[in-house]
């Protein structure tokens, strides 16, 4: 007879074990088109360590330092729970070939008349990928129902992690650090599932991050629902009411801000750093794996180019 | 207290409806499944439309057999159709329509690309008639199945999640469920969750064998009803032999004298 810690073996044994099940569950998911789509990685030590580094590279060149953004934010509390010795699984869910049009259905969803108009679209983003050097990641066109069914495993995989009564959030952030350092390279789109710690409600809480302030929620509030702050319209351009008394005082009014001016302008500067620190982490865990990078294929740029996008 | 009884034939009896009563309450709760499910952003865009009935059920069915004609370039397509038509017919006892009703003119605006391929721009938005940054689907003159393009990286991702969380309630209920896009077209067309760009229909059933995978081939033809259709169209030839007298009178299991010999007995009784 042996006698477990139940925390640290539920934390890591049943956290593996609760990864299985939700694969299991991902695969017996009644589907739309009779495919499987999907493809499934589970991550556990040093891999989940690479990824949460890469979170934190990108929180360093985020828009809202304060919070670090949304890597940023997600880094931090995956690093507090290996702080905290407390136990972390990571299933990954990355679709497979969405954006092949083979159904033949014609249904118009995706906006082309036919799945060959679609796919004619798909092989000129390719090579259009291919030609900037971001080869082996193609954001789309996705056709409709194949994504629909990648989202239903993706349903049933975090049905199965709820119904063992285990924490889990479906993140992206933590995909994004996985494609990153080099995993499920053919795959898009990525999910991260986060199973576990073995505390209830630790992804809506997120003790690790700072709290907000009452001025900062009061900003917050104003940037994101102006519609709640906003006065009489009847001169065509209603006062901000952005204090039951002082609004009457110093008077405001909403007005557009382009985006332009709330990032600092040295941002792109801190890109190429970050992007090399990123490329050591990747090589890193490429190498503990054996994997060797395909010359030209599957790049970093491919990858970031999902994140930053065109323009970036 | 009274009971109710329940078994699954005659279709259509009170009996029946007994048991189709309790996928209804199932399929109650696949819609509230489908509420909660996960959803990008948080932002509500589930619709359900819940639907029983002989009469509906067949007026389903008839749309896709209708819709089975529209893609002709698929012959799978055809035969999915007139399949899928004949389980919503005979052995569904609810059906339940999700669709998503952000995902024409609400994308979420985040430029994942998965619509275009462009990563950082939400392509939506070009293929429509837009007007103060809103898209306006009343300009939409869209002649196929369905008016895409949809926001698919976010929207349909959703709708993936609403769908999942419906049938995961489902096979824990050990209710038999499937979602169909052929029914989902065929309510759409017909008014079914009025708001959505795009539905699917989950049927449920509780029956003694899955009837949305245990089919025959040419199942539009060979199915359940079908079959007892055909048996009812030639069993009165059984009657109709000749060499039969009044069933009164005789019978062929039963030889004459005994017959005779019955008629003699109680005639001396009565003597």
């Amino acid at each position: 007879m042996a006698i477990y810690d139940g925390d640290k073996t539920a934390g890591e044994e049943g956290l593996l074990e609760v990864a299985r099940l939700c694969v299991m569950a991902a695969n017996k998911v009644p589907t739309l088109t009779g495919k499987k789509v999907w493809k499934t990685e589970i991550v556990t030590g040093e891999d989940i360590e690479s990824i949460i580094e890469v979170l934190e590279a990108l929180g360093e060149i985020s828009p809202d330092p304060e919070n670090k953004g949304l890597m940023g934010a997600d880094g931090a509390t995956l690093r507090a729970i290996l702080d905290q010795g407390m136990g972390i699984t990571l299933l990954m869910i990355g679709g497979v070939d969405l954006h092949k049009g083979d159904l033949n259905w014609n249904c118009g969803a995706c906006g082309f008349e036919t799945c060959a108009a679609f796919n004619k679209e798909a092989a000129k983003i390719k090579k259009q990928m291919k030609e900037m050097g971001a080869t082996g990641i193609q954001a789309g066109p996705q056709c409709v129902w194949k994504f629909a069914d990648y989202s239903q495993a993706c349903g049933w995989a975090a049905a199965a992690a709820w119904q063992n009564n285990v924490e889990n959030r479906i993140l992206g952030s933590v995909a994004m650090g996985a494609k990153l350092i080099g995993m499920m390279p053919d795959c898009f789109p990525v999910v991260g599932v986060a199973l576990g710690p073995l505390v209830d409600t630790w992804w809506y809480s997120r003790p690790a991050l700072p709290r907000r302030t009452r001025e900062q929620f009061t900003q917050a509030l104003q940037r994101c629902m102006p519609q709640l702050f906003s006065g009489f319209a009847g001169r065509g351009d209603p006062l901000f009411r952005y204090s039951a008394r002082e609004f009457q005082r110093n008077q405001m009014k909403l007005r557009p801000q382009p985006v332009s001016e709330l990032i600092a302008p040295n941002f792109k500067e801190q890109i190429p750093p970050v992007v090399a620190k990123i490329g050591q982490i990747r090589a890193k865990s490429l190498a503990r794996h054996g994997i060797e990078e395909k010359d030209g294929g599957h790049s970093l740029q491919g990858m970031l180019f999902t994140l930053f996008g065109a323009s970036g | 207290m009274p009971d109710i009884f329940m078994t699954e034939w005659p279709p259509g009896s009170a009996e029946q409806h007994g048991k189709r009563d309790n996928v209804i309450e199932v399929a109650k709760l696949m819609a509230n499944a489908a509420f909660t499910a996960p959803q990008p952003g948080g932002e509500p865009q589930t619709e359900c439309h819940l639907v029983w009935g002989r009469k509906e059920r067949d007026q389903i069915a008839k749309k896709m057999e209708e819709l089975s004609h529209e893609n002709p370039k698929n012959k799978l397509w055809k035969k999915n159709f007139k399949y899928e038509a004949v389980m919503i017919r005979e052995h569904t006892d609810a059906i339940l329509f999700i669709g998503n009703h952000r995902a024409a003119d609400g994308p979420w605006e985040v430029g994942c690309g998965s619509c275009n391929g462009v990563t950082g721009y939400c392509g939506v938005f070009d293929k429509r008639s837009t007007s103060l940054g809103w898209i306006d689907m009343t300009e939409s003159d869209s002649t196929a199945m369905i008016d895409g393009p949809l926001c698919t990286g976010r929207r349909i991702s959703a709708f993936g999640h609403a769908i999942a969380s419906a049938t995961w309630i489902a096979h824990r209920m050990l209710v038999d469920c499937r979602p169909f896009m052929s029914a989902g077209l065929a309510g759409q067309k017909l008014g079914y969750c009025p708001n959505s760009a795009i539905v699917v229909a989950v049927a449920a059933s509780a029956y003694h064998k899955n009837p949305y995978v245990d089919i025959a081939p040419e199942y539009h033809l060979m199915s359940e009803w079908k079959a007892v259709r055909a048996m009812r169209q030639y069993y009165s030839l059984s009657r109709q032999l000749g060499g039969m007298l009044d069933y009164k009178h005789w019978d062929p299991f039963l030889d004459d004298e005994s017959i005779e010999a019955d008629k003699r007995k109680e005639s001396e009784k009565e003597g």
